[in-house]
């Protein structure tokens, strides 16, 4: 197989370890602690469940993407 | 109002011609280039702006900036963890397929999706096979999107003296032009957008397509921007807006009319949508107009919102309220299947829903979701066409980033200002599909600047612009390509290609039109239906061809066919249960994740047992002769 075909492949392989790190992060916060409880506690004027499950991974994601995007892909032009 | 009208008049127009000056710009580009390449690819030349912000313009149609908001207005913040994984979207649908789609695009010289498929299962069934689901589910995924481009219009413009004179006058000089259920000023916004989007696209090709992109880009980012600052400002600050919210609780809907102790006057007598009015004690606002004709004594029943937070009433009430010119009568009112008489409904999942007693986004479709938004972005052919047509590997990996950060840019914003707009703007539960100009002329006219309203309002039009455009090409690009010239006449002159390629884009752009003249009920689902069947029939085929060397022919064809099968199935079942566009959902999942998952099966099963790839293929496309590992 070719460097970039390899490349290419671990690359992706990445994208979906993490795609399913920020689902787990998400839905199982989300689901514990927005879902489970009755409870509406505010942190800078959002509930508290949406900075900590969505908020949080999402800046962690933007993060990730740009090391990934900028740091860690390869170039593979032909 | 009118004198913001007449802003976004202005604005339009000024948009208008600066999208028409980029189309001939781009024509007189490509006289240089060779056509097919340069029409539907832009000669695989786009840089790193272009790339983000056509791939983010695409994805974001029309539904992003009507029925999102709407969605936010109706259900809160549950609306946060429904559009979650857009955290992860750019690295997925970019990230996953990119650098392979774009090397193997460039190494086999395809323009379209099905001459990828084409190319690598060595099969012309398959690649006419896919130019039909194509063509099919975008045609039908068009005219919801003109339906709601033509709305927007009608919104944007309706309320400005020379768009409702237009109106009149197209309904003099062309009454046969104008069905029976939709309003002249509809029609008047279908065909002047239609107008637009066509001649912009046939004349300007990819190339147009993209440079509008890019303005629609950053029109839509300014536009989230200023909305957002303006409301924070109105609304007293982010954490005013949740302690308010948090008190909230969902209001009822219900109908009433309105009547006089004697007959109208000659001009008889209107009361506008959005009035206040009070009913044995109790606070309603009108979400339609009504009228009362000269010499009765009676309108027709209209929607109205009941508003039941004791805090928003005394709000209201203190602001006040001018009183009617007519006697209201409240006919039926129907409480909240879910949420009613629960303060703080609105700040938590699932949501408060007025049909759904389990609430508006139950856990398992909240997972369902996640999934959705990325797996339908990487399968989306609209999002592949644009993978194949950048410059190199250092665009796209900046194009990522830059989509990352655009993404946050757009749509944690749009959760803040339409959670604001509870507050601003209560009482339009029934119609909350308005809340996007409401707020637009609202913050505005408040702020004191009438004007910025069109530039607000400009958003959610671009939005549409920008996905029907790429649309209609890509249909026009899968005709001329894969079933004309692959198919039919493999010798045709560029000549012949080019007049081919206008004529199928000028027509599927009439289809689309006609198709919305007579607009189709349940757009949104319509939208979600034919979006989710093409990720379905595309993500699989693709994404294994490119990566496994043993996927072969048999495993394509299967996997595009199991997955579509499944996936309409759910759906026709779901018809027949419940006699509307809602599918039936095993396990709470949505059936794109069914569709994807028999999609995989299938494609494993053909691979397993289907004939193998040929040498040529396994060496032009994985490169099996160099060092192996």
């Amino acid at each position: 197989m070719s460097t970039a075909f390899r490349h290419a492949r671990r690359e992706a392989i990445h994208i979906l370890i993490v795609a399913g790190i920020c689902m787990a992060w998400t839905i199982g916060y989300c689901g514990i602690f927005a879902y489970g409880s009755d409870e509406i506690q505010l942190l800078w004027g959002v509930p508290r469940w949406v900075i900590f499950g969505i908020a949080l991974p999402w800046i962690a994601a933007t993060v990730y993407s740009l090391w990934f995007s900028l740091v860690y892909m390869r170039e593979d032009n032909e | 109002m009118s004198s913001s009208a007449n802003s976004s008049l202005i604005a339009f127009v000024f948009y208008t011609v600066v999208v028409l000056g980029l189309a001939v710009i781009s024509n007189y580009t490509f006289k240089k280039r060779a056509f097919l390449s340069e029409y539907f690819l832009g000669s695989r030349g786009l840089g790193v702006v272009a790339l983000a912000l056509t791939f983010g313009a695409t994805s974001a149609s029309a539904g992003s900036f009507a029925g999102f908001p709407s969605l936010i207005y109706a259900h809160g913040w549950s609306l946060a963890l429904w559009i979650s994984s857009y955290m992860i979207f750019p690295l997925c649908a970019m990230g996953l397929l990119g650098k392979r789609l774009s090397l193997i695009s460039r190494r086999t010289g395809a323009i379209t999706v099905p001459d990828i498929l084409r190319i690598r299962f060595e099969s012309r069934t398959l690649a006419l096979m896919s130019t039909a689901l194509l063509a099919i589910l975008l045609c039908v995924y068009l005219m919801p999107q003109f339906t709601l481009a033509a709305l927007i219009m009608q919104q944007l413009l309706g309320s400005s003296p020379i768009y409702q004179e237009a109106a009149i006058q197209l309904q003099h000089i062309l009454p046969e032009l104008i069905p029976l259920n939709v309003s002249p000023e509809y029609v008047l916004g279908l065909l002047v957008f239609a107008f637009l989007v066509v001649i912009y696209t046939t004349f300007g090709g990819f190339r147009a397509v993209v440079w509008t992109d890019i303005l629609q880009g950053f029109v839509m980012v300014i536009g989230v921007i200023v909305m957002l600052i303006f409301a924070l400002i109105q609304v007293g600050g982010l954490h005013n807006a949740s302690s308010e919210m948090r008190s909230m609780q969902p209001p009822q809907l219900g109908t009433a009319s309105f009547r006089l102790d004697d007959s109208a006057p000659p001009e008889g007598i209107r009361i506008d949508s959005e009035t206040w009015f009070m009913d044995d004690e109790r606070l309603f606002r009108t979400n339609e107009v009504a009228f009362i004709a000269p010499g009765t004594q009676k309108s027709s029943s209209i929607k109205v919102t009941r508003i039941t937070t004791p805090r928003e009433i005394d709000r209201i009430m203190e602001k006040g309220f001018p009183p009617l010119p007519a006697i209201p009568v409240v006919n039926q009112l129907t409480p909240y299947s879910k949420g009613d008489g629960e303060p703080g409904t609105y700040m938590r999942p699932p949501g408060p829903s007025p049909s759904d007693p389990n609430g508006f986004l139950p856990l398992g479709l909240a997972i369902s979701f996640f999934v959705f938004w990325a797996l339908s972005g990487t399968g989306q052919p609209g999002n592949m066409v644009r993978l194949m047509a950048f410059t190199g590997t250092r665009t796209l990996r900046r194009a990522i980033a830059s989509l990352t950060v655009y993404f946050s840019m757009i749509y944690i914003p749009l959760i803040i200002i339409f959670c604001c707009a509870r507050i601003l703007a209560p009482g339009l539960d029934h119609t909350p599909d308005r809340i996007m100009p409401v707020m637009a002329y609202l913050l505005s006219d408040e702020a004191g600047i009438p004007w910025m309203a069109g530039i607000l309002i400009a958003a959610p039009f671009a939005a549409a612009m920008s996905t029907v455009d790429s649309f209609i090409l890509m249909i026009s690009s899968s005709i001329v390509r894969d079933v004309y010239q692959q198919s039919i006449h493999p010798r045709a002159t560029e000549r012949t290609l080019k007049w081919l390629s206008y004529g199928t884009t000028v027509l599927v752009g009439l289809v689309a039109t006609i198709g919305a003249l007579y607009p189709p009920q349940f757009l949104q689902y319509i939208i979600v239906f034919t979006g989710g069947g093409l990720a379905v029939a595309f993500l699989a085929p693709i994404s294994l061809g490119l990566y496994w060397p043993s996927f072969n022919k048999s495993g394509a064809i299967l996997s595009m066919a199991s997955g579509i099968l499944v996936y309409v199935f759910l759906y026709l079942i779901g018809f027949i249960i419940s006699e509307g566009i809602t599918p039936v959902r095993p396990l709470g999942l949505d059936p794109l994740i069914w569709g994807f998952l028999a999609s995989l099966l299938g494609g494993w099963a053909g691979a397993i047992y289907g004939p193998q790839n040929s040498k040529d293929v396994l060496e032009f496309f994985f490169d099996t002769s160099s060092s192996s590992k």
